[in-house]
């Protein structure tokens, strides 16, 4: 549905973003943009819209090269983080300028107007400014603006960010859906891990410019491509210890056991409690391994600061990274300490 | 309440402002309504209430209503060229940037310049001889003009004046509203496919008419106040064709010494500039959008 080639950004102050940059996302599907600020996410999004101007490369929507296309006649439609609806009209006047501007008949944006509003639960509040409405309710206006004109894709830039958790939770449900009702194509942003895992179909984790790894949840969570992918999904990110000849070794701090069991498959840590914290229904303790590094460790049981402790992480836990950080085929650890 | 702060306490903290309130404007303005409605002789020494004489005296006394026609044409010119001018530069300053910052101090130079030195340029500018204003006429084959000699172009040429002077003001008031527009409500209406106008009239029209209501209202206010620009480039004449408000009350009271006429035509003025308010906000109110 959108094939991004050899894509590159280049702003005015000189500053590049992306280069090189190719992604294929395909028709009906859900793909969430994770990576840390500045990473491209949503210099992205706005290419895809046709909001900033490509420097080099293509973008084809539904089949078309929309390189040069007007934003409004791509197909696409955008919801923004804070919304941007127009605050001097009311909802209905918010939804139907663009479908105005789209050519539609009267009667139709009428009947849009109905449907959408409906399917957003906002029908009693047409009439309304968004001034008058909570900050759910707006971001509600903002999606109904944005179904109205059934667009090929949606794009979305943190669109829940602005809601407290509640709400937040809500909205996805909502979303979620949504997304099975329209059957089209979803280019989400979001900082919320649980968002990313629990939406889309596919993640792509981009860091400075580039795709670190494009998969489904599972595969982005269970089998990171690299190490930064590894560390930056996952909440806390994977341990990654470096080893003796350059390369590394990950697990997950919820994997790590307690204790010394005879005839294990895996590696054994020695190291001491440097401090917890209660999350409730576990608890999250930050370890100091016997040579000096540090990981953290998720464990229903509690243990006191200070103390040493024997670990263990079993073999099938264990992630295995060469010297470049790029995933390898584990290996027989050896049983010892990092 | 903090221990020691009484009831009385506020009272007594806005008492200066009051005070001063009261000394300066309010009581003045309560001793000109007595006054419109007596009779104060200084050389004679007398004092006696007269009714609604002055206003009849006023009203039909040829010159008052000449005088108070001038107003309104003054205000509404002035305020329909100053106000959209403003408007118009803003929107072509806050596009080119390159030009912006220069421009924008330079625009407001005229709101500041000691007023005198600005009225003398004009006049040089506007004289009928060896002016500038006519040497350009010249060169598009027309006529030259007497400008403020000329009672049909005296009124005209004051609000020249008025307008250089006012609409630098108007542009960087109106800037200061366009840069407060996030640029995500231009951006959502790219994908809505408004055209430029459509843009201009359904998003930046409106979110910045609190403003415009706001710059309309006091331009009308301080065009129909003119004292300085009548006083120094014409005196009002010829003929009184330029002759403003405040500057016939000033000489009917000060020159004249008819007091009584004079705070007639200052009570005529408030409670027009009144009505003009009022009538502004009601009807600028409903179109406005205020967040």
């Amino acid at each position: 549905m959108i094939s991004i080639r050899n894509l590159k950004k280049t702003y005015p102050n000189g500053f590049t973003v992306m280069e090189n940059f190719n992604l294929e996302i395909e028709p009906g599907s859900f793909t969430v943009l994770v990576g840390p600020s500045g990473c491209g996410k949503t210099t992205l999004i706005r290419l895809i819209s046709g909001l900033e101007r490509v420097t080099e490369g293509s973008i084809w929507i539904a089949g078309k090269d929309v390189t040069r296309h007007e934003p409004g006649d791509r197909g696409v439609a955008v919801v923004f983080q804070n919304y941007a609806l127009y605050p001097h009209m009311t909802v209905e006047k918010n939804i139907s300028f663009g479908l105005r501007n789209f050519g539609r008949g009267k009667d139709e944006i009428k009947k849009i107007l109905a449907e959408v509003l409906e399917m957003v639960g906002l029908t009693e509040h047409a009439g309304k400014k968004p001034s008058a409405l909570s900050g759910g309710q707006r971001q509600r206006v903002a999606l109904a603006r944005a179904i109205s004109k059934s667009p090929d894709v949606f794009l979305m830039d943190e669109p829940l960010s602005n809601l407290d958790a509640p709400l937040r939770a809500q909205m996805r449900g909502e979303l979620a859906r949504l997304r099975q009702k329209l059957g089209a194509t979803f280019v989400y942003i979001t900082h919320d891990q649980a968002e990313a895992m629990s939406l889309g179909d596919h993640i792509a984790v981009m860091d400075g410019g580039r795709i670190m790894q494009y998969g489904t949840p599972e595969d982005i969570y269970d089998l990171p491509a690299n190490i930064f992918t590894a560390r930056f999904i996952g909440d806390p990110g994977m341990n990654i210890l470096p080893l003796k000849d350059g390369r590394y070794i990950g697990f997950r701090g919820q994997k790590v056991g307690i204790g010394r069991p005879a005839g294990l498959d895996g590696i054994f840590i020695e190291g001491a409690v440097s401090s917890r914290e209660n999350l409730g229904d576990a608890y999250r303790y930050r370890i100091t391994a016997q040579d000096g590094t540090q990981f953290e460790m998720r464990h229903s049981e509690r243990v006191e600061v200070g103390r040493h402790l024997d670990m263990f992480v079993k073999r099938n836990d264990l992630h295995a990274f060469d010297e470049r950080g790029i995933r390898a085929e584990v290996r027989t650890p050896g049983g010892a300490a990092p | 309440m903090k221990p020691g702060a009484s009831a009385r306490s506020p009272y007594i903290l806005i008492l200066p402002a009051i005070a001063l309130c009261l000394i300066f404007s309010i009581g003045p303005t309560v001793m000109s309504v007595r006054d419109s409605f007596r009779s104060v002789d200084y050389v004679a020494g007398t004092d006696k209430f007269v009714g609604l004489a002055n206003y009849r005296s006023i009203f039909t006394d040829g010159v008052f209503l000449k005088v108070f026609g001038n107003s309104v044409v003054f205000m509404f010119c002035s305020v329909a060229l100053s106000v959209p001018l403003g408007v118009a530069a803003a929107l072509f300053l806050n596009r080119n940037r390159f030009i912006h910052n220069l421009t924008q101090s330079v625009i407001f130079t005229p709101h500041i310049v000691s007023f005198i030195a600005v009225a003398t340029l004009w006049m040089f500018m506007m004289d009928p001889g060896y002016g500038i204003l006519n040497y350009a006429l010249g060169l598009f084959g027309l006529p030259p003009l007497r400008w403020l000699l000329d009672p049909g172009t005296s009124l005209l040429s004051l609000v020249i004046v008025a307008v250089w002077k006012t609409t630098g003001f108007n542009t960087l008031i109106v800037i200061a509203a366009l840069q407060k527009i996030p640029a995500e409500l231009y951006e959502s209406a790219r994908l809505d496919r408004a055209t430029r106008a459509g843009m201009f009239f359904h998003i930046t029209l409106p979110t910045i008419s609190p403003v415009l209501v706001f710059l309309v209202t006091t331009s009308a206010i301080s065009a129909f106040g003119t004292f300085d620009i009548v006083k120094f480039m014409t005196e009002g004449g010829p003929r009184n064709s330029s002759n403003l408000m405040v500057y016939w009350i000033y000489r009917t009271g000060f020159l004249h010494f008819q007091i009584g006429r004079a705070m007639a035509g200052a009570v005529v003025l408030i409670l027009f500039l009144s009505v003009v308010s009022a009538v502004n906000f009601a009807l600028m109110d409903r179109r406005a959008h205020y967040q």
